[in-house]
């Protein structure tokens, strides 16, 4: 008896775990989306951090409205800046203050500047994330002149 | 009032069948929450080269298989619409140890307790697999070692459970075999060594003969999962990268071998591979080098590199036989070796804070690490007394069975390891998802000795009485 209710509980609660979980993603995708554009971003920092270290080389991340373009300096034979990924935004995300310049090199955050030289940048910069759908939501990254980056 | 209220609950739950029966494993699980919890806090999350290849499902290097990535977008997903935590990689590993941990801790448990049949026993086998840091150090990393380690006790678990004829064992068996090639691409050939383990211990039964028609459904039913999951993964990879195959890994992993002597490439007069030959002269040997320089200067697919640096490879490895050989030694050595070495940055600072739980961890290092640099105590430990293990429960036959298959697995990911990556690429991680198997096995083939011993001694004792 308590065997055969079992067998039965198993799938009953798994898909009443589902339909949980898809009630949840529709009352809170603008969230959702937010927070995966801004995870998105820190861990592919992370990555080029870590490509940085280990190979060597600097990147550079520009944070435009609608993508971020990750080039990397050639170092041979004509040092250059390569394009090595555009990254569009998911859906309707975008960074409150385009402009943003990251360079990595050595597996440390070594600058960042805005495009337009004349904002006065801090010990540390934010770079906030919002949706277009609803504006009063967003969420952002912060750097610090030690070369780390936390979101927050 | 209150506590003439809590009295009856108290006895009700000191009765309770449940808490009687199952008391080993409660304390066990407690045990390994309070001291992950304290890790826990110790813990700061660092990534390997390897770690970042795996942080995007969409984009997923073809070198890569999805089994980790698809679990850490699983993991980013509920993290991303409940807003728990912005410290993503701290998430990460905040579940690796809390829910992979504890599972594994439970596998080892379920596994004890079925060879040995003792609660104690299986209570003090998940305390050492706990106090193992080689291994509960790779929680704290961002790899593939404890989803594996996971996916393998699973994929035994139900395995075994075919042969007591239990209907959701073939689907939940093949499912968890398939989430662990797909995390680990080397045990792709898994399932062939499970069948053919099965297939010889039930073959010489008396009833041999009726093997496939009593289990042959079942296996057959694993065996289909196994085989879709290899080939959708490979028909994903022919469409999207041109490369039938679930990875495009070995021949990176061939190269660690060959670039101890790429420069004896013999010159056959095929232009094109004394091209390729050249260019991997250039790089130094160095494998990812050779694929960036194909990739970037010559605008070649990743199929392509991976095709002409496997046909590379085993030309320079056919006429250098020898030389391969002859770095087998250090590769059994090194997948062999007992160190921290891979959770070194952590260590000083985890240690400081947990001193008690340290000298516990420093204690079984001092027993372990002997152990592993001894070639004579490393064959007793992993042959030998296991050889011995499995003669004694030859009679038993569900317990011999489940001792092959994990013996099976053991030898099948030594010899896949070091045939296929050599020494000095510290592959003393590949060991990792099977590392509490060999202890396991040593264990309880020591346990079931003393038992022996014991019961023996009483039977002698009454017998004089």
């Amino acid at each position: 008896m308590g065997s055969s209710l079992a067998k039965k509980a198993w799938p009953a609660g798994l898909l009443l775990l589902a339909a949980l979980i898809a009630l949840a993603y529709g009352l809170r995708k603008d969230t959702y989306l937010l927070n995966k554009n801004v995870r998105l971003v820190f861990l592919r920092i992370v990555k080029y951090k870590e490509y940085s270290l280990h190979r060597g080389l600097t990147y550079r991340l520009r944070f435009n409205r609608d993508d971020y373009r990750v080039t990397v300096r050639e170092p041979r034979p004509n040092p250059s800046w390569r394009v090595v990924a555009v990254h569009p935004y998911e859906d309707s995300v975008e960074p409150e203050t385009p402009g943003l310049i990251l360079t990595i090199h050595g597996g440390k955050l070594v600058s960042y500047q805005f495009e337009d030289k004349s904002k006065i940048l801090r010990s540390s910069v934010m770079l906030y994330f919002h949706s277009r759908d609803k504006p009063s939501l967003r969420r952002g990254i912060m750097f610090s002149e030690s070369g780390e980056w936390r979101a927050l | 009032m209150e506590k003439k209220r809590s009295g009856p609950f108290l006895s009700r739950l000191a009765k309770s069948s449940f808490l009687r029966r199952r008391w080993p494993l409660l304390v066990l699980l407690a045990a390994s929450l309070i001291m992950r919890i304290f890790l826990f806090q110790s813990v700061i999350p660092r990534v390997h080269t390897d770690s970042v290849t795996y942080f995007e499902l969409r984009n997923l290097d073809p070198v890569r298989t999805p089994g980790y990535p698809l679990f850490l977008e699983f993991i980013q997903f509920f993290n991303d619409l409940f807003t728990i935590s912005p410290r993503y990689l701290r998430f990460i590993i905040f579940v690796q140890m809390f829910f992979l941990g504890l599972i594994n801790t439970y596998l080892v448990y379920a596994l004890s307790k079925f060879l040995t049949r003792s609660d104690v026993f299986s209570l003090a086998m998940g305390i050492i697999y706990n106090l193992d840091y080689l291994v509960i150090g790779f929680e704290f990393l961002l790899l593939t070692e404890t989803l594996s380690l996971t996916f393998l006790g699973l994929t035994l678990i139900f395995y075994r459970k075919i042969f007591e004829a239990i209907r959701s064992a073939p689907y939940l068996a093949g499912l968890f075999a398939v989430c662990l090639l797909l995390t680990r691409p080397s045990f792709a050939g898994f399932f062939v060594c499970l069948l053919g383990i099965s297939w010889l211990v039930h073959i010489r039964r008396a009833d041999g003969a009726g093997f496939f028609k009593r289990y042959g459904p079942a296996l057959a039913v694993f065996l289909l999962f196994n085989l879709a999951g290899i080939g959708g993964w490979s028909w994903r990879n022919k469409v999207k990268h041109g490369y039938f195959g679930i990875s495009t890994i070995l021949p990176y992993q061939l190269g660690y071998f060959t670039q101890h002597f790429y420069r004896k490439y013999k010159t056959v007069g095929d232009a094109e591979m004394d091209k390729y030959a050249a260019i991997l002269a250039e790089e130094k040997g160095w494998p990812f080098e050779f694929r960036r320089h194909l990739a970037e200067e010559m605008n070649m697919t990743e199929a392509q590199i991976s095709k002409i640096f496997l046909r590379l490879n085993l030309k320079i490895i056919k006429d250098n036989f020898g030389d391969y050989l002859s770095l087998l030694p250090k590769a059994a050595s090194s997948y062999y070796k007992y160190s921290w070495d891979w959770t070194a940055p952590q260590n000083k600072r985890i240690f400081r804070r947990n001193p008690i739980m340290a000298r516990l961890l420093r204690l079984f290092f001092r027993l372990y690490a002997p152990i592993f640099k001894n070639t004579v105590a490393l064959l007793f430990f992993v042959l030998i007394i296991p050889a011995a293990f499995l003669i004694a429960t030859r009679k038993n036959k569900p317990v011999f069975h489940l001792l092959c298959l994990i013996e099976g697995t053991i030898h099948y990911n030594f010899l896949i390891c070091v045939f296929l990556t050599p020494g000095g690429i510290n592959n003393l991680r590949y060991r990792v998802p099977v590392e509490p198997f060999i202890l396991l096995v040593f264990y309880s083939a020591l346990f079931m000795l003393g038992r022996f011993l014991f019961r023996a001694a009483q039977g002698k004792r009454r017998t004089q009485a």
